[in-house]
């Protein structure tokens, strides 16, 4: 069974028993969307691509419905500088995920690792590194995949390089899955735990503006910062 | 973290991925045409490959010694391996398999599918190229495997999808194209045809009296299948061994799928190098379709339970060694769900639930969060 199927499954499983809660409804979806969607992609690989030229094709599961996803979280962006970021973060995972491609070795001897894995785990990491938000985080991580597909078929039509492209199949799917789900872990698990690290949201105004050492903060503010969490706490 | 200091993790990332990139692709101007394998005890030559060599890499030699590279000198263009272990291949019996297969003769549902994912891949004696944009002479390859196949009753299907250009996300392109043979035509093994890019004395050889090449079968090492494609490729070897000595030159463990997750009788054939004829390399396999039929449908158990209408067929053992893989994707579920239940409630908070666990505090699970005005991210 492909990995993508895996992990698509851990994430639905995860999304039924309500642990995805916190992610969802900073995504604005429902579990019963998020898990109608995985189930959609499972089942759009099973469909025959949709053809767009003599050698270009669209797959449903790994690129229509993941990128009607971006669409409506692109729509649903609280301002304009969520927006651009989101449309920087999938040019630059693309540009990414592209050049991998180019330069992994492809002779089977040649191999390090499994290329599907390392497209997927280059465009999540991106995605998230670039990112401000786990909205922007999922667009980048979906799209940077199939930026690279559409790259690639640009590439093939302007060398005329004789080659089929499926944006977003078979292959890609996987890639589409890791890298979507790398993107908005990385946002969920390390955002969070800066934010503990750091000592709660209450906090965040305690940072110092200009970059300066630790040790000049103003430590009776923080005590007071720590006061407050202890009082949100009760 | 402001805003400087997640630029900077951000470069820093960056370079860090791109340098390792660039390891990956063995881009350094020192790299030598091609690399000697020797073996650390006796300093004989293994085999040579144009690829780049990593420490780790396994290879079955043709007289079944299994090696394991140790110690790569990248200037000097050698490798040192040690020997690990000699690999029992299954014990066949070729006139019990004849007989076997005399059995299922007439039953119909014996099918073969063919993809080359470099579709480029020619013979520069003989196209003119060693690489053709386009239908590469791998077709013509393809074609002569099929003719042999068909000739044993078996119904092959050849998928011509150029895949280009020749790169590592070609596997992913042909991915779609072995998922829709699957799906289609539902066969019983899933061949993708390559030849290899080393010098050809490593492959030229007579086999049965006839100019040919050798050929190596590469297995995917990451993949869940990996157990049962190695069964049938051990089978496979043991039955050329015996009927084409020296016609299967060596099987490689690569570092990678190769698409052979899809299914369990699923490999990667290189028909002989890029410098040397093509006609020596549709000589074996036209020659190798005999192997392939006998190792396919050539099978005792096969003859204890009757002919076996269902495609599919797993071989002696392959249902155990799939069995591994599953349980295998069991234990990576669960200790993902555990880490994922860890990691997003945060140890002291888990910690707690499990020692003080009551009814309530499942009622609860993720336990309350407040949200504040804005933290909407």
């Amino acid at each position: 069974m492909p990995l993508s199927y895996v992990l698509l499954s851990i994430v639905g499983l995860v999304v039924l028993f309500g642990f995805a809660h916190r992610v969802l409804d900073r995504m604005k979806m429902t579990d019963t969307w998020a898990f109608l969607i995985i189930i959609g992609m499972i089942i759009g690989t099973l469909i025959p691509n949709i053809p767009i030229t003599k050698t270009v094709s669209i797959n449903i599961g790994g690129a229509v419905i993941p990128i009607a996803v971006c669409v409506y979280l692109f729509l649903k962006a609280e301002n304009t500088k969520e927006r651009v970021n989101a449309v920087v973060v999938s040019i630059v995972a693309g540009i990414a995920v592209f050049i991998t491609g180019r330069i992994l070795p492809a002779e089977p001897e040649a191999m390090i690792i499994e290329p599907n894995y390392v497209y997927g785990i280059v465009g999540g990491l991106i995605a998230y590194l670039f990112s401000r938000s786990r909205r922007s985080a999922f667009i980048g991580g979906v799209m940077g995949i199939i930026l690279a597909n559409v790259m690639q078929a640009i590439f093939n039509y302007i060398t005329a390089t004789r080659g089929t492209i499926s944006i977003g199949g078979a292959g890609f799917f996987d890639s589409v899955v890791i890298s979507m789900i790398i993107a908005v872990f990385l946002s969920e698990i390390i955002g969070e735990t800066r934010e503990k690290i750091q000592g709660g949201t209450s906090k965040k105004d305690l940072e110092p503006k200009e970059g300066m050492a630790s040790s000049l903060i103003d430590t009776h503010k923080e005590e007071e910062g720590e006061k407050n969490e202890q009082k949100q706490d009760e | 973290m402001n805003k400087n200091k997640t630029n900077k993790f951000a470069i820093l990332i960056l370079l860090v991925i791109g340098l390792l990139s660039l390891n990956f692709s063995g881009y350094a101007e020192t790299q030598p045409d091609y690399y000697t394998i020797y073996d650390e005890k006796t300093n004989k030559v293994l085999f040579r490959t144009a690829m780049e060599v990593y420490k780790g890499d396994r290879y079955l030699s043709g007289d079944n010694k299994l090696y394991e590279v140790f110690k790569v000198d990248k200037n000097e263009g050698k490798a040192y391996a040690k020997y690990l272990q000699t690999e029992k291949l299954p014990d066949v019996e070729i006139e019990e398999i004849s007989q076997a297969m005399a059995v299922t003769q007439n039953t119909s549902g014996k099918r073969v599918a063919i993809y080359s994912t470099h579709s480029d891949e020619s013979y520069l004696p003989s196209d003119g190229a060693a690489s053709i944009n386009g239908h590469g002479g791998i077709y013509k390859v393809d074609a002569a495997l099929q003719k042999a196949l068909e000739a044993k009753g078996i119904s092959v299907k050849v998928d011509r999808t150029l895949y280009l250009p020749h790169d590592a996300m070609a596997y992913s392109r042909s991915r779609a194209g072995a998922v829709k043979l699957l799906k289609d035509f539902k066969p019983d093994l899933l061949l993708d045809v390559h030849r290899d890019a080393v010098p050809f004395k490593e492959y030229i050889r007579k086999i049965a009296g006839k100019n040919a090449t050798g050929v190596r079968i590469v297995l995917g090492r990451t993949n869940p299948n990996l157990k049962a494609n190695q069964q049938l490729a051990y089978r496979i070897k043991a039955i050329a061994d015996k009927i084409y000595p020296n016609m299967v030159k060596d099987i490689f463990f690569g570092k990678g799928d190769f698409n052979q997750d899809l299914t369990p009788n699923s490999l990667l054939i290189e028909f002989g190098t890029y410098s040397h004829t093509r006609e020596r390399a549709e000589v074996s396999a036209s020659l190798i379709a005999d192997v392939l039929a006998k190792a396919l449908y050539g099978s005792d158990e096969q003859k204890q339970v009757g002919a076996v209408t269902k495609a599919q067929r797993p071989l002696p053992g392959q249902n155990k060694a799939a069995g591994t893989g599953i349980w295998v994707l069991l234990g990576v579920v669960v200790v993902s769900v555990v880490a994922f239940m860890f990691l997003s409630t945060g140890g002291r908070e888990m910690y707690h639930k499990f020692s003080k666990a009551t009814w309530k505090e499942f009622a609860s699970y993720l336990g309350k969060f407040r949200r504040k005005k804005g933290d909407g991210s």
